[in-house]
């Protein structure tokens, strides 16, 4: 990957991971700094210049390194939910995705402290000891993309063979399993694939593997033995959304089988009020916005209501048809 | 496609006058019309739109929302209906134009007796627990 200014943030340097990036990117230039926040978030720089220029910065995270995850994000009512934060940005340009405009710039951050990381989760896990507690990857960067660069699984899958009651979930549309080539499955670690119909894909996941290329990734993890998820999410409406959908369910069942997926969540497509605006913005043309987007309770951009139901219903339906079981099956965020 | 009707087209091509959040709305309902490949200009001729009644901004956003979300405007109808028995007399009675809710806001002017025998006979007679199951149940394969 060609990066074109390399920030390292001096207080980052002591941490064993620097070391092990540099040696996987070639920059054209390197930049010592204090703080990468004063140089990232210096002056807001257009979403879609990531197009033309890729600069990385690595860094410490400070502040939260474990958040509590939002209601219905993750699959379990019972179990707790929180995410961590790894890096910033991506490198796929998804129309709908809600990191245009969360930061003031689409840079690639990737934080080092990875001990601090798992130390919060070591303390989380432990306060609720008697408690399934899930960690989700992925939240701010998709979790595999850059894994082979920012080579830190090693040390998360340490902790989770540790630690039984933590659970942690790396959600993805990456096919870039180098990282994973080098782990051994465990019970308590799911890899989540964000799947949607492969038109959709092709239209609205600019930068990301089709689907076909997904689902041999999963098929390959699968025969490894890793547990898998299945997010698909956003579901984006079609006239004919329930045929494609069902389509692409049958290549799931016939490819992967049911029985090697541990949960499949269902989520329609949904915005925060200044990623709507900045998404239309980016891209004017996009089907995404030919449709009725009401602000919600939660102040989300959603579909109105019932054509959310309704394809949520439609979608669990089909997947029911099709053999999933409906205890796997979940609504996300809604 | 057609061309996505830039910011401040609508304000120099609409035969009616409109309020700054009128013209936001008519842009963001007038770019749905040219994303679905519709015509747009069509919104935007005095003589068509008076010809079929359309002569302010509101009814203009009116009729654009029931041409393009069809389904939504018939769920709104289906539930000013339902709630066509708490309007009248002392009470008005609002529902969520969102969808999202089955709220329902309810403004009552009481003058006198009458008006107060009114409104609870209006409220008694209302059946909540169908209109939430009115609510729930609504489902629509389109917008």
């Amino acid at each position: 990957m060609q990066i074109d200014t390399l920030y390292i943030e001096k207080g980052a340097e002591a941490h064993a991971a620097v070391a092990r990036i540099r040696s996987k990117i070639n920059p054209q230039r390197i930049e010592k700094i204090e703080d990468y926040q004063t140089v990232f978030s210096r002056r807001k720089t257009d979403y879609l210049t990531k197009r033309e220029t890729r600069n990385m910065f690595i860094a410490v995270k400070r502040g939260a390194l474990v958040k509590e995850a939002p209601a219905a994000y993750g699959y379990g009512s019972d179990d707790l939910h929180y995410y961590y934060i790894h890096a910033y940005n991506c490198v796929y340009e998804c129309e709908y995705c809600y990191l245009q405009g969360y930061f003031s710039s689409p840079d690639l951050v990737l934080f080092v402290n990875h001990d601090e990381i798992i130390g919060e989760m070591k303390s989380v896990a432990a306060q609720h000891a008697a408690k399934r507690v899930w960690f989700h990857a992925g939240e701010f960067s998709d979790s595999l993309a850059l894994s082979h660069i920012s080579d830190e699984l090693q040390d998360y899958w340490k902790f989770f063979a540790e630690t039984p009651n933590a659970w942690l979930e790396l959600r993805t549309k990456s096919i870039n399993l180098q990282a994973m080539r080098r782990l051994e499955p465990l019970p308590n670690a799911v890899v989540s694939f964000s799947l949607s119909t492969p038109a959709q894909a092709e239209l609205h996941d600019r930068e990301a593997p089709s689907i076909p290329q997904r689902l041999a990734a999963m098929q390959r993890l699968k025969e490894r033995g890793f547990k898998l998820g299945v997010h698909f999410d956003p579901l984006i409406y079609a006239a004919d959304f329930s045929q494609h959908f069902e389509h692409l369910v049958a290549e799931l069942a016939q490819t992967i089988g049911f029985a090697a997926i541990d949960y499949l969540s269902l989520g329609v497509v949904r915005f925060a009020k200044d990623v709507f605006r900045e998404a239309k913005d980016n891209y004017p043309e996009s089907q995404i916005f030919a449709r009725n987007f009401i602000q919600g309770t939660d102040q989300k951009m959603r579909y109105v209501r019932p054509l959310r139901m309704q394809m949520l219903e439609t979608g669990k339906d089909i997947l029911k048809k099709h053999g999933c079981p409906e205890d796997k099956i979940y609504f996300c965020m809604e | 496609m057609a061309t996505l009707p830039q910011s401040g087209d609508a304000e120099k091509q609409l035969p009616f006058r409109a309020t700054q959040s009128e013209l936001r709305i008519l842009r963001e309902l007038l770019a749905i019309v040219a994303l679905r490949g519709g015509d747009t200009a069509q919104w935007q001729n005095e003589d068509l739109l008076t010809s079929r009644g359309i002569t302010t901004a509101v009814a203009c956003i009116a009729a654009l929302k029931e041409e393009l979300f069809p389904e939504e405007a018939r769920l709104r109808r289906s539930r000013a209906n339902a709630i066509k028995a708490l309007n009248g007399g002392p009470l008005r009675a609002h529902f969520d134009q969102t969808l999202e809710t089955a709220a329902l806001t309810v403004h009552a002017h009481i003058q006198n007796r009458a008006d107060y025998e009114s409104l609870l006979k209006r409220l008694q007679t209302f059946n909540f627990d169908e209109w939430q199951d009115l609510c729930n149940n609504e489902r629509i394969n389109a917008d």
